[in-house]
């Protein structure tokens, strides 16, 4: 018996993936609000939320757009992370120089990792990247050059907006957050534009039927090689835009939990849909907050499993499938096969 | 020599241990086409279930006052069992309901259980060592050993690998030569089928789970002296079975059993000579970098592992 490719099921049409549903009122509003209104710390926390979803996004793509189940998209947002401290505080370059060089770094790292990754299928993916994040951790320890070693190293680049902007103190955790929500912006438009390009209908084609796609003539292997190469950049722009707003990286941030937090984020949130990534980043805060406020369960971990399990019950297409249900509804009818 | 063929039986009787939860794996794997990632948890809360019959209660007592050996294997037997009733409800409570054929979800809801057995055993019984440690199922005193040549060969080394080879010989006992096993594999080779013939597929697949359950724990009570048993000894054992699964082909028992033996000897030999060579050295305290290698080119020449069946499609 052989696995059969996982069939994510409520993102058929390329609509369904750019479709922010209610969000679309609720998101300008909260993007515009939140520097207004939010404390100094507050608005940091939140940039990091921002720049989180930017990976989940890139799990998203990989895993609902492509069908390829990646549980080690931990282990391209460190590499970002590490590629930024490295080319900020080693090479001395400048911001806007070292953030795509360390999205670069992190794709071509998805690209050679994925490579071998990518002849397999199914749940042997998931078994190698898995793998790989759970080795990720060790090595970085043993790369101290690079890694700054077990203490993990700190960027002592001067990282504030340039001068001739004129910006008093006040606004700098404001510049920093106008220019993530940039960058996390243009990954959106781009991943927009990818899925509902020709290239964006080569992936579905490969997700649904391989070897219908090969007939058609693509190239599964191109295809996927590119796509992960490509979410594994996300991921790195995210570590990298975390190392920028947090300037101090270590192993120990992106252990293997990282990338399980990644992975259950995207499932849960929905696969294929901004939307989703969106959701399933607000369920990751969300969850482990409650144990705060039930705090009879006592361990985080027991909170944060049981929420898994319940989430996958009462949502087994994501929070995005029960929020759109008329979406949902409309994908089910034309997937029943 | 000496060296070579002292590290040859270390990477037997890890491999063995490998092999122990890689066939628990592939036996889940072939019934339901899932990874259990919760695997090794399950056989930690088993060998857990086994101290406290061995060690922390004397309920057993009655068995004998010095023969630990005995009350450990009687202990053994039942936590066998427990393991076994909890993978039985955990199967139809948790996985039954999802689609099979969709992974996403279950491989949550394996995840989802693998943190709450984890977090549920660190607040039962800390997450330090327990002492005092978990008995061994065979003598395993430093001086319990016979001497190859130079080479040291532990009875409990000796007798971890002769019980994974009995285990497996009435696995394939009752996979070839019982109904149930019968109906294992006819559920295994097309359940839609199976069910149209009258197989009680349900019942089938959480035979499937209680025997891997069972395996998973035996191997986790036999390694709990080695490793010293706390909630988080079995996360290395799991990735390395993992591994041995996928090299052997996720739905192949003998080949699962083959892999765990591989990637203990890769893990023994081939580190152990590796890490010699300066630039290598960090290998020593990353070796499942040598194994992920290995994995990575079994499948590169061979994408279904070694004994797998290759994936055939229709279009």
């Amino acid at each position: 018996m052989t696995p059969a490719p996982p069939r994510p099921k409520n993102q058929n049409s390329s609509q369904g993936f750019t479709s922010l549903g209610w969000l679309r009122w609720v998101l300008p509003v909260a993007l515009i609000a939140v520097p207004l209104l939010a404390s100094e710390l507050q608005l940091r926390r939140f940039t990091q939320v921002l720049v989180l979803v930017l990976a989940v996004l890139g799990v998203n793509l990989v895993t609902g757009y492509t069908g390829l189940i990646s549980l080690g998209h931990g282990v391209f947002v460190g590499i970002g992370a590490f590629a930024m401290a490295n080319f900020l505080d080693e090479w001395n370059l400048t911001f806007f120089l070292a953030l795509p060089l360390a999205a670069g770094v992190a794709g071509l790292a998805g690209l050679i990792l994925g490579m071998p990754a990518l002849r397999v299928r199914g749940i042997y993916l998931a078994l190698i990247t898995f793998g790989f994040a759970l080795v990720f951790g060790p090595v970085a320890r043993r790369l101290g050059s690079i890694t700054g070693g077990p203490t993990g190293r700190s960027i002592n680049r001067n990282l504030d907006p340039p001068a001739f902007l004129g910006l008093p103190e006040d606004y700098f955790q404001h510049y920093r957050y106008a220019l993530c929500l940039l960058v996390v912006g243009i990954w959106f438009w781009i991943v927009r534009n990818l899925v509902e390009s020709r290239m964006g209908r080569a992936l579905r084609s490969v997700r649904d039927d391989q070897l219908a796609a090969v007939v058609f003539g693509v190239n599964p292997v191109t295809v996927k090689a590119g796509v992960f190469s490509l979410s594994a950049a996300m991921a790195g722009t995210a570590g990298a835009l975390q190392a920028y707003l947090f300037p101090f990286v270590s192993h120990a941030d992106f252990d293997v939990f990282l990338s399980l937090r990644l992975y259950a984020a995207a499932v849960l949130g929905g696969l294929g849909s901004i939307a989703g990534a969106i959701y399933g980043v607000v369920a990751l805060i969300i969850v482990p907050a409650l144990n705060g406020l039930i705090g009879i369960i006592g361990s985080e971990e027991i909170v944060f499993g049981l929420g898994l399990i319940v989430l996958t019950y009462i949502a087994p297409n994501g929070i995005a499938g029960i929020v759109d249900r008329r979406r949902a509804e409309a994908d089910t009818d034309s997937t029943t096969s | 020599m000496t060296l070579l063929l002292q590290r040859i039986f270390d990477g037997l009787t890890t491999g063995a241990i490998y092999a122990a939860v890689a066939v628990a794996l592939v036996l889940i794997f072939k019934a339901t086409t899932l990874i259990n990632f919760a695997q090794g948890e399950l056989a930690m809360i088993g060998a857990f279930f086994g101290y406290v019959f061995a060690v922390q209660t004397d309920v057993l007592d009655f068995i004998s006052e010095d023969d630990t050996y005995l009350k450990t294997w009687v202990a053994a037997i039942i936590a066998m069992i427990i393991s076994a009733i909890l993978a039985l409800i955990i199967e139809r409570v948790l996985v039954r309901p999802f689609d099979p054929t969709d992974h996403l979800p279950v491989v949550l809801i394996t995840l989802g259980l693998f943190l709450i057995i984890n977090a549920m055993a660190g607040e039962i019984w800390n997450y330090q060592a327990q002492s005092p440690p978990m008995p061994g199922l065979f003598p395993n005193n430093f001086d319990d050993l016979i001497m190859v040549g130079e080479a040291r060969l532990f009875y409990d080394a000796m007798g971890i690998v002769f019980t994974l080879l009995v285990m497996l010989a009435i696995l394939f006992f009752v996979l070839n030569r019982t109904k149930m096993g019968l109906a294992f594999r006819a559920v295994s080779s097309n359940t839609e089928s199976a069910r149209l013939v009258g197989v009680r597929t349900g019942r089938v697949l959480g035979f499937g789970w209680a025997l891997a359950a069972s395996f998973g724990t035996l191997g986790a009570i036999l390694v709990a002296p080695r490793l010293s048993l706390q909630p988080n000894m079995m996360a290395v054992v799991l990735i390395y079975a993992l591994t041995s699964a996928a090299v052997g082909g996720l739905d192949s028992l003998g080949g699962a059993a083959l892999g765990g033996v591989i990637i203990g000897l890769v893990n023994s030999v081939g580190v152990g000579y590796i890490s010699d060579w300066e630039p290598f050295e960090f290998l020593r305290a990353t070796p499942l970098l040598l194994s992920l290698i290995a994995l990575l080119i079994t499948l590169w020449f061979k994408p279904s592992g070694l004994f797998g069946t290759k994936a055939v499609e229709r279009v």
